[in-house]
């Protein structure tokens, strides 16, 4: 029993330090390259996908899938993308509930928080102040 | 088996059953294909598995340490209820390290930073609660397993657990989880941090209130060989009734000695008027017992044990004592009545001069026809061996073996029994080790 405990105890620290230290090597050396776009554009100065040419930004699937960080999070809930980045700290459920959905389509998580039962109506209220547009809607940048 | 050696491990399995409750009710909230369905999922789901047991668990551990007597029999006696403590706290322990292990795992699928910002403290108190709970775990569990501290130190640092069993509470019920979406789950998981806040506070923070002790005199004592003392004490109130073979837990309230609680054998017969304990010095808290004085007040918690001739109904017995183990068996030879017991008791020592109650047992042996004696001394002739035992005692077979002795000696002893053919339950020991 109590080398069960040991071996425990040292995968326990293994894991943690050798993520933590990962993570600084990742922070040092990975800061420069970000994610590669899809068509290589940069994603700041993103043009409009409908051919009109003016300076919006359409809110396709596409787009929001640029926003897939925790750095930089757009969801997709009902039609409607919401850039959740600043709430992501804030979420009850936990920063991890949101972040595994960053760029992607989340209504049935968000409807459903992945155990059955809705968001509360408050939930819904506060989701609000982060929405952007609807899906496939020109917005301005 | 035979039903009272049934009896003697129901315990376990209630503990266990109790334990696993939570993943019924978890099991029963949302399909396995659902908690299953990707890597990501499965890792929270094994998560949330790990935390639920490992907390309910860590509850049973707080109950058991009350020492309530109705868990003797169902698990074969205090020390044995120790075991389980000692067994199901190292497994909570594990499956609490595994919990947040699990959960960050998911993380590490996102990236290695969210899973760093999830592995420190951050603004999500009820997170960092149960943060905090697992390090305090992870010292005073330290502190236990590969420190190792003298008794009066340990055990105030071990008592510090009941702190991070609360802040572990205080984690359960702030996190969002199945816990908080699930009525039946979340009140069987607040029975659970209920029942153990009410068994920590119960013993350890007001058990000097609520945990009945009997007051005994210290009327004398004496140095029977070397280093071995026979403290013979008379009751202040009521005599506590005991079997023999038991032991209490004992503190001294007097000057030259601290008042720590130490568990002791009782050596003395229930017939007798006074209570006896027979003491070997070993560590520094013994070593001062010598400084004991005639008129010292002694708080004594018990009896509690179900090691005992009395206890086992067969009536032909072997008794296996090594060194300071003889005491239980002084307490029952010295009870022994005609009621047609027939016991050989193996007395083995490393010296001459350790055989200590040699003479009084032999008188014993040779007043009635119940007990007959061997010495065995490991200097002139090793490791006394079940094979031995077998030849001199004309046979094991339809006799209840009871050892008592050091941990070593007894683990050896029980192994060679069971190859000899005897069977598991036919073997009783007193395991001294109780902390």
């Amino acid at each position: 029993m109590k080398k069960l405990v040991a071996t425990s105890l040292f995968i326990f620290w293994t894991f943690v330090v050798s993520v933590i230290v990962a993570s600084l090597v990742y922070y040092e050396g990975g800061r420069q390259p970000q994610v590669p776009m899809p068509n290589g554009s940069d994603q700041k100065y993103n043009t409009s996908l409908d051919g009109s040419g003016d300076s919006g930004i359409l809110l396709s699937a596409e787009e929001t899938a640029k926003h897939g960080s925790q750095d930089d999070c757009w969801l997709i809930i009902g039609g409607k993308v919401y850039d959740v980045t600043s709430f992501i700290s804030l979420h009850p459920g936990g920063a991890g509930e949101i972040i595994f959905y960053c760029g992607k389509e989340a209504t049935n998580a968000f409807n459903t928080k992945n155990q059955g039962s809705p968001h509360s109506s408050n939930a819904q209220a506060m989701l609000g102040d982060y929405y952007i547009g609807d899906l496939n809607q020109k917005v301005a940048k | 088996m035979s039903p009272l050696r049934i009896k003697e491990n129901i315990g376990w399995l209630f503990v266990i059953i109790l334990s696993l409750i939570p993943i019924a009710i978890w099991y029963s909230m949302v399909p396995l294909n659902v908690r299953f369905s990707n890597l990501s999922v499965s890792l929270r789901s094994f998560g949330q598995v790990a935390g639920l047991v490992g907390m309910a668990m860590f509850s049973m551990t707080l109950v058991l340490n009350t020492r309530l007597k109705v868990f003797e029999d169902y698990f074969g006696g205090l020390n044995k209820v120790y075991i389980a403590h000692h067994i199901f706290g190292a497994i909570a322990f594990i499956l609490l390290m595994f919990h947040p292990l699990f959960l960050a795992g998911r993380f590490l699928l996102v990236s290695v930073r969210s899973a760093t910002s999830f592995l420190l403290p951050s603004a999500n108190w009820p997170i960092n609660f149960g943060m905090f709970a697992l390090l305090s775990m992870m010292v005073l569990l330290i502190l236990t397993l590969f420190v190792k501290l003298s008794y009066n130190r340990w055990l105030p640092t071990h008592k510090f657990l009941g702190g991070a069993f609360f802040l572990a509470s205080l984690h359960i019920f702030l996190i969002p989880s199945d816990i908080s979406r699930s009525l039946p789950l979340r009140y069987y998981m607040l029975s659970l941090a209920a029942l153990g806040l009410a068994a920590y506070s119960y013993k350890t923070l007001f058990g000097s209130k609520f945990i009945k002790k009997f007051e005994y005199d210290v009327d004398s004592i004496k140095e029977v060989g070397k280093n071995v003392f026979e403290i013979k004490m008379t009751p202040l109130k009521r005599r506590m009734k005991f079997v023999p073979g038991q032991f209490v837990f004992v503190s001294f309230h007097g000057s030259g000695v601290s008042k720590e609680v130490h568990p002791f054998s009782i050596s003395s017969s229930p017939d007798d008027d006074r209570l006896g304990l027979t003491i070997k010095v070993l560590g520094d808290y013994t070593s001062k017992l010598n400084n004991l004085k005639k008129g010292t007040v002694a708080k004594v918690e018990g009896p509690y044990g179900r090691f005992s001739h009395k206890i086992i109904g067969n009536k032909r017995q072997i008794w296996v004592a090594g060194g300071i183990g003889i005491t239980p068996f002084l307490s029952m030879a010295r009870s022994l009545k005609d009621e047609g017991y027939s016991i050989d008791l193996y007395y083995c020592v490393k010296n001459k001069d350790e055989l200590i109650f040699s003479n009084e047992l032999s008188k014993i042996s040779t007043k009635g026809e119940s007990l007959r004696m061997v010495t065995f001394c490991s200097d002139d002739k090793g490791h006394i061996t079940g094979e031995f035992i077998k030849e001199t005692s004309k046979g094991l077979s339809g006799k209840d073996i009871l050892i008592c002795g050091p941990p070593g000696m007894m683990k050896a002893l029980k192994k060679q029994f069971i190859e000899l053919g005897v069977k598991k339950r036919y073997i009783h020991s007193e395991e001294f080790e109780l902390l």
